[in-house]
């Protein structure tokens, strides 16, 4: 089994997509499908957590930039919280030039995007 | 030019320079220069290439390349940027110009898709001008010593109009190789990219013949079922 997980969460203006394990390749197709769900949900600002993210490749990239653009055309928001102490996932994006383009935020709270109860 | 004219089919779209059964050393004049094409699959054509440039000022370019995705879907893509790659270094040999015009293409005319390339420009004497966009560092060479380039780096194509990039400057000396790779080679399931880097220069270390320089690291070296380009030069002895 891949080690790969996407979850689409709906948190009052924000729609949060968590990816978590493996993105690359293989496993883009769940999350264009994801991204594609939370682009339904018409939420301004979708949040893409790549906090549990723990590989990432340039086809996965490429799946959140076309979300990027697609939102950007829409007037709405992609951002993603990627630590800099997830140091391989930022490292692809870095070497790749998505920083140059990508809204990237530490973590959920300065992403505009924190829960504010407990969830799973 | 319109966002309707993106390509639509693989039709007539020419092989890479380094497609299968096209792996022989290439004739340039005072460079040895040797590529290595394996798509994925049982697909013929994929997202990586090489190519090399015989250009006006007798200077020759070499350009390594891929498209995100793989195999079939992102081989209209890479013929695409291929083929203007190689008429832009025709018309001007500065590789950051190449560079930026292959960029303004994929914005304008293949919006979405993502490409990684990086162009080379040599020169027997005044040494390798580089412009990357967003492409995995040269590796060199020199008997069992090997090191990265820390080369000029702008947005992979396609991310953004406004993207600058720059050319930096390397001299290769007699004795060494360089060696450009596309990510299929280095680029591991659940292990950081700087481990397959380490593999890289590891197995670029144990190499002994030119020739073979390529296949040896696609052998050692490359995991996964990913496209693979490698295309390996240094100084010819004389001429």
């Amino acid at each position: 089994m891949l080690d790969f997980d996407v979850q689409v969460v709906g948190m009052g203006e924000c729609t949060r997509v968590t990816v978590r394990g493996e993105l690359d390749i293989a496993t883009a197709p769940q999350l264009v499908e994801a991204l594609t769900r939370a682009i339904e949900e018409r939420q301004p600002r979708i949040v893409v957590d790549l906090l549990g993210t723990t590989f990432v490749d340039s086809t996965g990239l490429t799946t959140l930039f076309r979300a990027h653009k697609r939102l950007e055309s829409q007037g709405r928001v992609l951002a993603i919280v990627c630590g800099s102490d997830n140091f391989e996932v930022r490292r692809v994006i870095d070497l790749m030039g998505f920083d140059e383009v990508f809204n990237i935020y530490e973590t959920l709270a300065s992403s505009g995007c924190e829960e504010s109860g407990s969830a799973s | 030019m319109t966002a309707s004219d993106e390509p639509e089919a693989v039709d007539a779209a020419p092989l890479p320079s380094g497609a299968p059964g096209s792996d022989a050393l290439e004739q340039v004049q005072g460079w040895d220069v040797a590529g290595r094409y394996r798509a994925s699959g049982i697909a013929q054509v994929g997202g990586d290439w090489y190519d090399v440039v015989q250009v006006a000022s007798g200077r020759v370019a070499v350009v390594i390349g891929d498209v995100s995705g793989r195999g079939a879907q992102a081989a209209p893509t890479m013929s695409r940027v291929r083929d203007a790659a190689r008429r832009f270094l025709r018309e001007d040999d500065d590789p950051a110009v190449t560079v930026a015009r292959l960029n303004d293409l994929t914005v304008q005319l293949l919006p979405g898709q993502v490409v990684t390339a990086l162009v080379a420009l040599l020169d027997r004497t005044e040494g390798i001008r580089i412009c990357s966009a967003g492409h995995l560092p040269p590796l060199t060479v020199d008997g069992t010593r090997t090191r990265y380039w820390d080369v000029a780096q702008g947005p992979a194509l396609g991310l953004t109009p406004d993207a600058v990039y720059a050319v930096s400057h390397h001299a290769l000396d007699r004795s060494a190789t360089m060696v450009l790779y596309t990510d299929g080679l280095v680029e591991r399931r659940g292990e950081p990219i700087d481990a397959g880097l380490e593999r890289l220069a590891r197995s670029g270390a144990t190499a002994s013949d030119f020739a073979a320089l390529c296949d040896h690291l696609i052998g050692t070296v490359a995991a996964g079922d990913d496209d693979v380009a490698v295309v390996a030069l240094r100084r010819k002895e004389s001429g």
